[in-house]
């Protein structure tokens, strides 16, 4: 019997690339595996990563 | 999870019945409709809150709520109890009614360990039914993908996998839109300041403030354009300003406007001349992910998997559905373009609307006729709706409003503009107008600048966030495949080595390649070496079965919650014969130890397999022996085969001699399986209790023979005596079997000429009872058996050790 859910591994083995890139801040993950982890449909979790890693666009824009 | 115990009341045709299960496997069999399967239906209530069989796809009106209850009993009445050890150890009740079934009542409240084990159950993986079995092999790749998915529960990755996919073309979009945004302004400010590049800005913009009496800026972004400025006019001539101004823009713009809609609107036309040559209806957009899908379907069979048309090859479907989908993607990108250039087209409109601003208003006091007509102007382009004019079917609404503009006369207009300008310029001196103007470029210009620079702060952020999505999607899709090729390389090993497990005999070299191929999990299996197939393609049904039991386990397997003890298996070995139904039993035993099987049957001999062969405790097969509306299924758990012959010979001697004669074949034939008894062949591979039973005393006696040479040899007098006394208790007990053999053969036959009494038939019983445990252990119950090395048998034993006897070579 393994220890982890598959999903759970999907998440961990993505969260290890993405923490080993140095392309994220400490917030940024925190952020992303809060969303990943979270019952939040696609739309509304596309939303709170773009948020998490700054790329919500102007108003004016 | 175990079940200790399971209380079934007034539910799926059950009236109250209560099962000691003692976390142990069981098997329930009896003959169709006497209730097996609603036990099952109980346990996947009592787990989800919801019975399989009635709901999903096909059920129509049943459901649980309606028809859970027994027939005539209240929802409130239907009500499962269990008692249920957690893989913990920790013993707790749980109950859940058909009234409330998306309640479960848990005493004490350990609810943890009985949440994990509802979360296992959600995923299906709790129960197998035969019916699955289809779901996992004879199916096609797609739709084996999907029970895959749902029994790993892995079917909420795709929910994470679409926000990255959302969020990188959001990220991109947003970057698109900035650094849009970002050209525009830099191209209004330098039109502002009559800039023709921006190294002319600076001096642009001293120019303008030259004007107004300032000093030259430094820089651009030293301050505010009009910082130090001192300037002020009247209302009346800012109003007159402005709308001199405004009336200037568009006596330029109105001329540009019919040549640039002309050329946009023949781009849109382009488009649609190239999407009604490609000879594709539109409505072919719309099939894109069906043709797709089909692509993925082809298993091999040439079958086409929509319509189940029977191809004469596969190679010919498959090119017609590949240049289906080549037809619609290249039309797909038509439309795309079309959307591009329409809405191309209509941003004209935009800034036409723009361009006109408030000028009606502005002019009502100086009118010469110019508000009415700016005001039907406007009123010309408000009929175009600009939602959805981009949807390819509102092309011609739009194009004939496009042409209606384009044929307007624009002289009306620019003549009543000149004139306009005429009345207002008057109205203010030249001076004035320069500085008005100069004010309110700087003022423009100011604005864009701020923006400018706002926007130059924010980009690198935006266009880091577009990279940083598109390398979150492309690792999660790396993360996943990886996870997932590992995954299936797992289950592919463990699904050979089951499936091994049961076919030993006929498939010892069989292998399997299962690969997840996105939306498809395509599988493949060796034939006798002969390569690589669909399952479906030349195996057996019976070979089929195993393959999606041995699936079934590699999957279930895979699944990670510790409290998933209990699996259900309802029907599924049916179609697998007696001896791989044996290397199924040993696979249970021996890779499954710690779990608990229930496993429904209809088949007696099947049940009584599972007990010879030590899967079932013989107190824990519980026969349903008949059904009625008022009592439900009625039972009899632990069979025991010598009191129940006798109980049912007080009521009905020839239905108690029946169900004796095939106890005993049934007891016999195991015997001989065991002891590797030598029956004396038949072609028809059929044999009686009778020729059962010699064979197994024959064999018994030549290896306790063979026990007593080997330990005369070794000068065992304990084993001496201990086989010895075996060997004269059978040669006793084969008389008396014997002198009741007539008895036996004639209850079988149910000879017409032969009227056995009761005392007869229970005297048969008496002697068989002694005789059959001669061939048991005292203390475990077990039968003896013989092992083997090559052809020769090396020793007699039992479960428990009490006999282990090495035999004579």
């Amino acid at each position: 019997m393994d220890e982890q859910t598959i999903q759970d591994k999907i998440k961990t083995t993505f969260m290890n690339a993405v923490s080993g890139s140095s392309k994220f801040s400490e917030d940024e993950i925190n952020g992303i595996v809060t969303t990943i982890s979270s019952s939040l449909k696609a739309d509304k979790m596309a939303e709170s990563i773009l948020k998490s890693i700054g790329g919500t666009a102007d108003e004016d824009t | 999870m175990k079940i200790l115990n399971l209380h079934v009341q007034k539910f799926r045709g059950i009236v109250d019945i209560n099962l000691n299960l003692n976390g142990e496997n069981a098997v329930i069999f009896g003959p169709n409709g006497v209730g097996k399967s609603a036990v099952v239906d109980a346990v996947d209530f009592l787990l989800r809150g919801e019975v399989s069989r009635l709901t999903g796809e096909g059920t129509g009106d049943v459901s649980t709520a309606k028809h859970g209850p027994h027939i005539g009993n209240q929802p409130e009445e239907a009500k499962i109890t269990a008692i249920i050890q957690s893989i913990s150890g920790k013993t707790f009740t749980v109950e859940r009614t058909v009234a409330q079934k998306d309640k479960v009542t848990i005493d004490p409240a350990f609810s943890s360990d009985f949440n994990d084990m509802v979360a296992y159950a959600q995923s299906g993986a709790h129960c197998l039914a035969r019916r699955e079995l289809l779901h996992y092999i004879l199916t096609t790749p797609a739709t084996r993908s999907q029970q895959i998915q749902m029994l790993l529960d892995i079917a909420d990755t795709k929910t994470v996998r679409d926000a990255f996919t959302k969020l990188k073309k959001t990220a991109a979009g947003n970057l698109k839109d900035a650094t849009d945004s970002l050209k525009r302004y830099s191209s209004d400010l330098r039109i502002k300041v009559g800039a023709g590049s921006d190294d002319q800005l600076l001096g642009n913009i001293n120019s303008l403030r030259a004007v107004l009496g300032g000093n030259a800026l430094a820089s651009l972004d030293e301050s505010s354009f009009t910082n130090g400025l001192l300037y002020s006019d009247t209302k009346e001539n800012t109003e007159i300003a402005s709308c001199i101004r405004n009336l200037e823009e568009l006596d330029k713009y109105i001329p540009t406007l019919q040549p640039v809609l002309q050329e946009k609107l023949q781009n849109v036309q382009d488009t649609v001349q190239k999407i009604e040559n490609e000879n594709t209806s539109i409505e072919n957009i719309n099939y894109i992910s069906l043709i797709k899908s089909g692509l993925a379907l082809l298993d091999g069979t040439g079958r086409c998997p929509l319509c189940l048309h029977e191809w004469a090859s596969e190679d010919e479907l498959r090119q017609i559905l590949q240049e289906r989908k080549e037809k619609s993607e290249s039309l797909s990108a038509q439309l795309d373009t079309y959307q591009n250039s329409m809405t191309n087209l209509l941003s004209e409109f935009s800034t036409y609307k723009t361009k006109i601003g408030i000028l009606p208003q502005q002019l009502k006091k100086w009118d010469n006729g110019c508000v009415a007509e700016l005001e039907n102007r406007l009123k010309s382009i408000a009929t175009i709706s600009f939602q959805d004019n981009n949807v390819f079917k509102n092309f011609k609404k739009v194009q004939e409003l496009v042409d209606t503009i384009i044929k307007q006369s624009s002289d009306t207009l620019l003549d009543l503009i000149q004139k306009q300008l005429v009345v207002l310029r008057p109205l203010m001196d030249e001076n004035s107008k320069i500085k008005s103007d100069a004010w309110q470029a700087l003022n423009a210009a100011n604005e864009l600048f701020i923006k400018i620079e706002e926007l130059n702060k924010t980009l690198p952020t935006i266009k880091s966030a577009a990279e940083k999505s598109i390398f979150l999607l492309e690792t999660y899709d790396a993360s996943q495949a990886a996870v997932l090729n590992e995954l299936f390389t797992s289950i592919s090993d463990r699904f050979t080595e089951f499936y091994k497990a049961m076919h030993i005999d006929d498939e010892k070299d069989f292998s399997a390649v299962l690969n997840n191929d996105g939306a498809a999990v395509n599988m493949s299996v060796d034939f006798y070496g002969q390569g690589q197939f669909p399952p479906m393609a030349f195996h057996s049904e019976g070979h089929q079965d195993s393959m999606g039991i041995a699936l079934f386990f590699a999957l279930m397997e895979k699944l990670t919650t510790s409290e998933s003890g209990l699996v259900v298996l309802d029907d599924v070995v049916m179609s697998v014969d007696i001896e791989h139904r044996k290397n199924f039993c040993r696979l249970l035993k021996k890779f499954f130890p710690e779990r608990q099987f229930i496993i429904t049957t209809h088949d007696t001999v099947w049940a009584k397999n599972l007990v010879n062969e030590g899967v079932v405790e013989r107190k824990n097969s519980i026969q349903f022996l008949y059904w009625n509306i008022t009592e439900g299924p009625v039972m009899v758990v632990g069979q025991d085969v010598w009191n129940t012959s006798r109980a049912k010979a007080e009521v009905d001697l020839h239905g108690a001699s029946a169900f004796f004669r095939r106890e005993m074949e049934c007891f016999f034939e195991n015997v001989c399986d065991k002891l590797h008894a030598r029956v004396r062949y038949n072609n028809v591979h059929k044999w009686d209790y009778g020729q059962y039973m010699n064979a197994a005393y024959k064999e018994l006696q030549d290896l306790i023979k063979k026990a007593e040479q080997q330990a005369r040899d070794f000068k065992n007098t304990e084993a001496l005596d201990k086989l010895g006394s075996l060997s004269s208790t059978l040669k006793t007990q084969i008389s008396a079997v014997s002198a009741d053999n007539l008895v036996t053969n004639a209850l079988i036959h149910f000879n017409p000429d032969y009227e056995i009494s009761k005392s007869e038939f229970l005297a048969a019983v008496d002697a068989l009872e002694q005789f059959c445990h001669s061939f048991e252990c005292s203390k475990c119950n077990a039968t003896l058996s013989a092992t083997y090395t090559g052809e020769n048998p090396v020793s007699l034993m039992c479960k428990c050790g009490s006999y282990a006897y090495p035999l004579k070579q």
